[in-house]
């Protein structure tokens, strides 16, 4: 077959959506017609319009637009055109309906092989099929174009519906998306915080203002424990309410019934969806608007260092992803706080380092000093004395020679002593001829002032009790270096013999110790006398009043490897600004009342020598401890 | 009257404990340094007057005149090596037990915190009875 064959065969369009019928009919029809098929009414129409066929096949049953339809709508366009249906519709009113649409010929599915290339060939040929009064059947077909088209209007309808829903829903998920967005924005602007604000209380301050204004919330608080783990604190809160309650020192008790309590101890987070549902809830005045809260623990490496309180003004505020995003938060913060902290611990660990290494090269340098002033000291109490002696002697000597009669005076043998003595001056550069001359020139009355006995010994006891004091002071700085004979000893067998040596009234100084306790390295004797001068400081501050107490205790201490000995009174405490001061040489807050101010740094020596620490805790009105660690073992 | 050999290289201590010692009837010779200990002791050994004890300070120059912290024991090695019964009394500034304890075991009696020099006067007739 040439191509100008097939350009003359007639073109057969079939408009069906069953593969299978499609195929049958173009096995029967392909091999004589140019055979052309459509499996939907759309694609049908566009392709009729397109290629003008010669005749069109047309299945009644299609989706969207019945064959009927496709009828109507192509009559108009190809009216010369002629269609026929190809149905397995067998109904009353089949055909008719067919042929109202514009059909003009109306065949039956099953197909009938043996016959249905000549129907075809007919209808190509010129066979039409009349419908007798059309009228009737036509307002029927129009009928059911109608139902058809609002059937049509109202899947429309709901279409439309339904992409409103989606678009509503849509919304919501951008609006979401956005919330997710901000809240990132906030804990990527926390975790920043965490790392640039160094100050705690700022940084807690900021965490606060950022989640109510981020995430849109009535309050948020952070509570920090206290050092005795028995408070959660309230370390900041948003708006004025958080401020008042941060100066009213707000805290909840850790083993309470709020939910920062529970939420710290169980380290899980509390949320109460309806705060109005729960009695037991409490009604914070500052907070009157709240209907939801919820509770995030503080925890950092196991260590519960506090909560986060979040509250809303509606009820069921939080959603799964604000409730995480906000943990993550909080457990950032945790680890902030607790570097903050340590830090904080290490500080103040150095400061004390620092103290000490200050005190001891202060007590070495003051110890120096005052040995070297005590060793030049060491001969005046002698030479005063002696010069005493010396000046009673010459006295003696004058008296016996000035009541002798004349006439025995020169042959006394003190008169050849003092003539020798005499003779000895123009040697030793002293020419008594001034000093007469000088006391000749005086009125009579004066001379007493001049030659006044009383009053020569008086200066003399003062130059030897001022240096007797050098020399104490020299005593108590070097009396700790004796220490050497330490041995291992029992603290209670010689606190109680040291304390009852003491002879302070019954019931001032009482005493406890653990019955295992382990025994101290020391040099017993030195550790005596630091017991002594603790227990006689505070008898002292306490100004030896009947209501005195003084309670000394040791256990193991929390290093390992050392007793921990307390020595606590009930006196007026020690104010900071001389807290710092207490262990520095020559300090001494006694005044008058005696005290050389070498008590305590002598003490801080022995017990630094013991391989020990010593330290002093105080507050105004809470009394005073002294803390002594005592290592177990030899060094 | 007991004679006491005094060694201490600080001039005004060295003094004032002679004239407390001499004014308790003691006989005093001092010296300032080892090597001077050591001649003013040979001079008088195995006479009639003969030293019956040694005040010896530990912190002085030594025998080549360099001050040490131990040459009160130095000395006192040599003055034993010479009366091997001599009694003698180490005098410190500080009170060093170590040293002190050093000394005792080198046949020093005792050892003195310089500083009160009617407790030296005590301590010397406490071991002279």
């Amino acid at each position: 077959m040439t191509e100008t064959d097939i350009k003359s065969l007639p073109k057969i369009l079939y408009i069906e959506d069953t593969d299978d019928s499609r195929l049958l009919v173009r096995r029967l029809l392909s091999r004589d017609y140019v055979f052309l098929e459509a499996s939907n009414p759309i694609d049908g129409i566009n392709l009729a319009l397109d290629t003008e066929p010669d005749l069109i096949l047309l299945d009644i049953n299609l989706p969207d637009l019945s064959g009927r339809e496709v009828a109507t709508r192509l009559k108009k366009s190809l009216p010369n055109t002629p269609m026929v249906a190809l149905t397995a519709d067998i109904t009353g009113t089949a055909r008719e309906k067919a042929l109202v649409a514009g059909c003009v010929g109306f065949m039956t599915k099953p197909i009938d092989i043996d016959t249905f290339r000549d129907e075809i060939e007919a209808y190509l040929n010129g066979k039409r099929e009349v419908l007798e009064k059309p009228e009737h059947h036509l307002k029927a077909y129009h009928q059911e174009l109608v139902e058809h088209l609002e059937k049509k209007v109202h899947e429309l309808t709901k279409m439309a519906d339904h992409n409103k829903f989606l678009d509503q829903q849509n919304k919501h998920v951008i609006a979401d998306m956005q919330r997710h967005q901000r809240l990132l924005q906030a804990a990527a602007t926390v975790g920043h915080n965490i790392t640039s604000i160094l100050d705690l209380d700022e940084l807690l301050q900021t965490t606060v203002d950022i989640i109510c204004k981020e995430y849109e919330f009535y309050y948020a608080g952070i509570f920090l424990l206290d050092s005795e783990k028995k408070w959660a604190v309230l370390k900041a809160g948003y708006g004025e309410a958080g401020d008042k309650m941060v100066a009213n020192d707000h805290r909840l008790a850790l083993d309470g019934e709020s939910m920062i309590g529970g939420a710290i101890r169980k380290g899980e987070g509390e949320i109460s969806a309806d705060v109005g549902d729960e009695e037991k809830h409490f009604k914070n005045p500052y907070l009157p608007n709240t209907r939801s809260e919820m509770a995030l623990p503080l925890r950092a490496k196991g260590d519960k260092l506090g909560a986060l309180t979040v509250q809303s003004e509606k009820v069921n505020a939080f959603s799964t992803a604000d409730i995480s995003a906000l943990q993550g938060m909080a457990d950032q913060l945790a680890v902030a706080i607790r570097n903050a902290h340590l830090l904080k611990d290490l500080e103040a660990a150095n400061q004390e380092l620092l103290r000490t290494k200050t005190f001891e090269a202060i007590a070495t340098a003051t110890g120096e000093a005052i040995h070297w002033v005590g060793n030049k000291a060491a001969p005046i109490p002698g030479s005063a004395e002696r010069v005493r002696e010396d000046l009673l002697n010459f006295f003696a000597i004058f008296k016996t020679l000035l009541y002798l009669p004349p006439e025995e005076r020169d042959s006394h043998p003190y008169a050849a002593v003092a003539n020798e003595a005499f003779s000895l001056l123009p040697d030793l550069d002293i020419d008594l001829a001034t000093n007469i001359e000088a006391l000749n020139k005086l009125p009579a009355d004066n001379l007493p002032l001049i030659v006044d006995i009383e009053s020569t010994l008086e200066d003399l006891g003062i130059v030897k009790q001022s240096a007797e004091t050098i020399l104490n002071i020299k005593e108590d700085l070097i009396g700790p270096g004796r220490i050497s004979k330490a041995d291992a000893f029992d603290i209670p067998l010689l606190f109680s013999t040291t304390i009852a040596g003491m002879g302070l009234p019954k019931g001032v100084v009482t005493s406890s110790y653990p019955d295992d306790l382990p025994q101290v390295w020391a040099d017993k004797r030195q550790i005596g006398r630091v017991l002594i001068n603790l227990i006689k400081n505070a008898w002292e501050a306490l100004g030896k009043a009947d209501h005195a107490k003084i309670h000394v205790s040791a256990r193991p201490a929390d290093e390992a490897g050392y007793i921990r000995v307390e020595i606590r009174d009930n006196g007026p405490g020690i104010p900071p600004e001389i807290l710092e001061k207490i262990w520095v040489s020559f300090f001494t807050t006694k005044g008058e009342q005696g005290g050389t101010g070498l008590g305590l740094s002598a003490c801080m020596e022995i017990i630094t020598q013991s391989g020990g620490r010593i330290w002093a805790k105080s507050k105004v009105g809470e009394g005073a401890a002294f803390i002594i660690l005592l290592p177990t073992e030899k060094e | 009257m007991p004679k006491l050999l005094l060694v201490d290289d600080e001039a005004l201590v060295r003094r004032s404990m002679q004239k407390t010692l001499l004014r308790k009837g003691f006989v005093v010779e001092t010296a300032s340094n080892c090597t001077e200990g050591l001649a003013t002791f040979e001079a008088s050994h195995n006479t009639a007057a003969s030293f019956d004890m040694a005040l010896l300070d530990l912190n002085m120059p030594n025998f080549d005149g360099v001050p040490a912290h131990s040459a009160g024991l130095d000395l006192l090695t040599k003055l034993r090596d010479i009366a091997p019964e001599l009694i003698a009394i180490v005098l410190t500034a500080y009170d060093e037990v170590d040293t002190a304890k050093d000394a005792v075991q080198r046949g020093a009696h005792s050892y003195f915190v310089k500083g009160r020099e009617q407790g030296l006067v005590d301590l010397i007739n406490e071991i002279l009875g």
